[in-house]
């Protein structure tokens, strides 16, 4: 185990995960990616990466249905677990926290 | 069903490495990736995309465990063992690396000028929607096809065409005089340029080239390095430069120098506006580098097409002013006029007509010396592979020891491929250093100006990785199935039967390499025999004692005061001024008939040159027929003297006092003389008509033969002379011999380049032949001591092993100099006046290979042969 420590893209991943539901699958979260975040990745670094999240167990796998475009082969949709939900939380309150004490300085 | 097929190859390789439980939902993902990009960018970018994703997904994270071994550390061993073979056998890895290093070096440099020329006019900004107009001609037999093109093709072409944003064009000039403080330099590279043509190439300017740049006609611009000739590196906008005959050109800019792959470096352009001429409409003379813009995504084939039809309205009425033709009659007596466009970035390597701008590569060659690196580079890995399997019998038993202890072919054919692959990326390492260490030469002789080929403009580094990975795995590829075919059994008994039988396929490589040597040793003797040729061959005048003085033409009325002080030199024999030197460039022709014929349709079109009356006798031309001009002879000046193609062409059987007239005017020519045929052209051009005119006015620059022993006086002489006439004029003089040489530099640089290449690949195939040599020396080392103790002299012994190298080297002969014979005979094919290949050259060719060959074998043989019998004996 590495820890609960994100990483800037394993945070983006996770969020991305999280708002996709159930349609959290590689290359839908390759696809969200770029829409939210304007990163252009790879299939091979998204897997990567939730692969990763997965040996950190910030997230859970199970392998969803089949469809035709996808020549017949099932998808493994991913599901934040509550570690994931809490590294999440945990990172935010340290990014507000340090964006509050920012603020009072710079202001 | 699918819409589109994944590519099948990037399925396999994702399967090979892939870990299993994530194959399924990874070719998901791809899949439908694959199929959102088909409907957006096509089958090829949605496939090379899919690769692309395949290639991505190598992360450790993705990849299969071996199951035998863990890959890393397989990786590791095959490197190590690969290190120290190479140290253990210093001298066959000394051979194989230098040999590979010094082709692939080769190879390099090769790449870069293949790279630098393919590179041409693609910095500018629109490259690819500039086009040139390209004119070709066939009239009464003469056939022209010329980079240039009419006056005011610009104008009606933008008009009537659509497709055409922009025209403009450039008119090339002589070179002018410009004044730089007290005195007048000479300035080259300089041409009329339409306003216009900025709106095409964008120029970058450091100063100036604002609004209305060239508008005004005694306005002009200034590349930078001309600019600083005259101003240093202050601002010269606003001032302004006189010109020796007097004209105030104001400057309006400075542009950036172009890069050296351009088609054309002009350092001064002067304003189209200041150039009546240009504002003419005559269709039917070509004197202007005609390029248009055209829209993005205009197909310039589509233009092309149209052409024709345009040309007739505007070309049509002027044919039947000037040569009484319709341009229907025209066309259907077999006379054709066609203009097309070609694009700027094809008119380096693909173009080369008559009046480019400058002197162009050729396609030829890039494909030239491609064919010559690949060469050297497959010579080179043939070496590679005879070596390796050469010495396949001393690692025989380390396969069939691996292969008992358990190691799989697949492994060693790994282990194989790795030690090659060090090798080539050692050679590689070493090839860059020679590169970089041979770049100036490479400037100087190409005349380039390449700097840094890995990561400059030229970027060749991916190319360099890519190669030497590829190298090293071909190079590897036979010798690693070939040993790991082994058998234990067989080869720990010491049974090397198998490593034996590969005796024939190197043999067979010996006899490839020195066929290619072979080759290349007969093309370089044929390029210098016919470079001989061409310095040896009677011109028809000549160069030697011949001195040439520019410029004369800032004599003014001078001219012939400064002649007749130098005919009073006692070792001057003569002087001519005149505009056309054979030496030199700078034509024009015209089309004559007979006398009793009118109308284009009989018309011989021949060099027009207007020379004085010493003319003839000052180049040393013969008189075959008739006589030469005579200044006090009124009536000369309405005569002309022929040269012999044009007798020919006439078809007069005595052409003395025969008239000729030029088409589309009734004045008759008197022909008073026939000179000898000499060459003005290169000697891949039939000697064309030629015709001269007496008139003293055309002059341009003073030829003045001479007897004096000493040149350097006599230029003294000359320039002092030149001084008192014409006080701060650039004096420029040239020796005719060395232009002559000049103009012979092409088959010249060939020459170099060829015996560079030839000597190298005999140096490449030696490396080989020394190294089997020894091998086979070593080999053979107890059958030596044994023949020695029976009484074999040591001649006998180097000449046993030299017999069956001897076999080998003469079947390379017999393939080699058919071969040979046919391909140089093909490139002499190019000169109509060509030396022959001769018997002569080929056996000495061949002698030469042989004497090498023998040389490289009997330093090996002679060791071998020396050695004490005793001490090769003693081991067992």
């Amino acid at each position: 185990m590495k820890g609960s420590n994100l990483g800037e893209f394993e945070e983006i991943v996770l969020l991305i995960v999280g708002i996709a539901g159930e349609e959290a699958y590689g290359l839908a979260i390759m696809e969200l990616i770029k829409e939210q975040a304007g990163r252009s990745t790879t299939i091979g670094a998204v897997h990567a990466v939730l692969s990763r999240l997965e040996d950190k167990g910030l997230l859970n796998s199970k392998l969803g249905g089949a469809t035709k475009e996808r020549g017949g082969r099932r998808k493994r949709i991913f599901e934040i677990t509550a570690a994931g939900r809490r590294a999440l939380e945990l990172s935010r309150d340290l990014r507000v926290n340090l964006w509050e004490q920012y603020a009072i300085k710079t202001v | 069903m699918m819409d589109v097929q994944p590519p099948k190859w990037a399925d396999r390789f994702l399967e090979l490495f892939c870990k299993g439980y994530l194959l399924e939902e990874i070719q998901g993902d791809l899949y439908e990736h694959l199929q959102k990009n088909y409907e957006k960018r096509g089958r090829l970018i949605s496939a090379l995309m899919y690769w692309f994703q395949v290639l991505n997904f190598l992360r450790p994270f993705a990849i299969k465990k071996s199951q035998n071994s863990n890959i890393t550390i397989m990786f590791k061993y095959n490197f190590l063992i690969a290190i120290r073979n190479l140290k253990k056998q210093r001298f066959y890895s000394v051979i194989n690396i230098s040999g590979l290093a010094i082709a692939i070096a080769c190879c390099l440099i090769i790449a870069i000028f293949v790279k630098d020329e393919l590179n041409y006019d693609k910095h500018f900004e629109n490259h690819k929607n500039i086009y040139r107009i390209s004119s070709h001609m066939l009239f009464n037999g003469n056939e022209f096809r010329m980079a240039q093109s009419p006056a005011p093709m610009k104008d009606a072409f933008k008009s009537d065409l659509p497709e055409i944003i922009e025209s403009g064009r450039f008119r090339t000039h002589v070179p002018i005089l410009l004044q730089k403080g007290d005195y007048f330099v000479k300035q080259e590279n300089v041409a009329f340029a339409d306003a216009s043509i900025l709106n095409i190439f964008k120029l970058q300017f450091i100063h100036g080239g604002g609004e209305n740049t060239l508008d005004n006609p005694e306005s002009l611009l200034l590349s930078r390095s001309a600019s600083e000739k005259y101003f240093g590196f202050e601002n010269p906008v606003g001032q302004s430069i006189k010109s020796s005959d007097g004209t105030l050109y104001q400057i309006d800019g400075v542009y950036e120098d172009l890069p050296h792959q351009t088609h054309f470096h002009f350092d001064v352009l002067l304003s189209m506006e200041g150039y009546e001429h240009s504002k003419n409409t005559v269709w039917l003379s070509n004197n202007y580098s005609n390029y248009f813009l055209l829209k993005d995504g205009a197909d310039y084939q589509e233009v092309n097409e149209k052409l024709p039809e345009i040309l007739k309205t505007y070309v049509g009425p002027r044919l039947q002013e000037m040569a009484q033709i319709s341009i229907e009659d025209f066309e259907a007596s077999g006379n054709f006029l066609k203009y097309k466009l070609i694009p700027m970035t094809d008119i380096h390597l693909h173009s080369n007509l008559g009046a480019e701008i400058e002197a162009n590569g050729s396609m030829d060659n890039i494909y030239l010396f491609s064919a010559v690196g690949l060469f050297i580079l497959l010579l080179a890995c043939i070496n590679f592979m005879n070596l390796a399997t050469a010495k396949s019998a001393g690692r025989a038993k380390e396969v069939g020891m691996r292969k008992v202890m358990g190691s799989r072919k697949r492994f060693l054919i790994a282990q194989f491929l790795t030690e090659s692959t060090v090798i080539s990326l050692i050679s590689f390492a070493l090839a860059i250093v020679l590169v970089y260490l041979t770049l100036p030469y490479f400037n100087a002789f190409t005349g380039k100006n390449i700097v840094d080929p890995l990561f400059g403009v030229l970027n060749l580094w991916p190319y360099v990785l890519i190669s030497s990975l590829v190298i090293g795995l071909l190079a590897g590829i036979y010798p690693a199935f070939f040993l790991s075919r082994f058998q234990p059994i067989a080869v720990l008994k010491g049974n090397l039967s198998t490593g034996m039988k590969s005796g024939k396929l190197r043999n067979l490589l010996v006899i490839f390499q020195f066929s290619i040597s072979i080759i290349m040793i007969m093309a370089t003797a044929v390029v210098y025999k016919q470079l001989r040729y061409s310095q040896n061959k009677r011109l028809g005048y000549n160069t030697e004692q011949v001195m040439i003085v520019d410029n004369t033409y800032t004599l003014g009325e001078g001219l012939e005061a400064f002649r007749n002080e130098l005919l009073n030199d006692s070792e001057i024999e003569n002087a001519t001024a005149s505009f056309f030197l054979p030496t030199r460039g700078g034509r024009s022709d015209y089309p004559f008939n007979r006398e009793e014929n009118s109308g284009a349709e009989h018309a011989i079109s021949a060099q027009v040159w207007q020379v004085d009356d010493r003319y003839i006798p000052t180049l040393g031309m013969e008189v075959v027929s008739g006589r030469n001009f005579d200044d006090s002879r009124a009536i000369d000046t309405a005569s002309v003297v022929i040269n012999q193609s044009m007798a020919k062409r006439l078809g007069y059987e005595d052409p003395i006092g025969k008239k000729l007239k030029r088409v589309s005017e009734e004045n008759k020519i008197t022909i008073i003389g026939v000179v000898e045929d000499f060459y003005f052209d290169s000697f891949k051009q039939k000697i064309m008509p030629l015709v001269f005119f007496l008139n003293s006015d055309a002059n341009y620059s003073m030829a003045i033969r001479y007897k004096s022993d000493d040149p350097l006086e006599l230029v003294a002489k000359v320039e002092n002379l030149w001084q008192e006439h014409a006080p701060g004029q650039p004096f420029e003089y040239s020796f005719m011999d060395q232009e002559y040489r000049a103009k012979l530099e092409e088959e010249r640089r060939l020459g170099t380049i060829f015996s560079f290449f030839s000597s190298l690949a005999i140096v490449i195939a030696c490396l080989g032949l020394f190294a089997l040599a020894s091998f086979t020396a070593e080999q053979r080392r107890k059958e030596i001591g044994i023949r020695k103790v029976l009484g074999a002299t040591v001649g006998n012994v180097v000449s046993m092993l030299f017999s069956s190298f001897s076999k080998l080297l003469t079947i390379a002969i017999l393939v080699s100099v058919p071969l040979g014979y046919y391909l140089m005979g093909k490139w002499l094919e190019e000169f109509v006046y060509r030396t022959e290949i001769g018997i002569g050259l080929i056996i000495g060719s061949c002698a030469l290979v042989f004497l090498i060959a023998w040389i490289t074998v009997s330093a090996q043989s002679f060791q071998a042969a020396r050695s004490n019998p005793a001490d090769n004996l003693n081991h067992e």
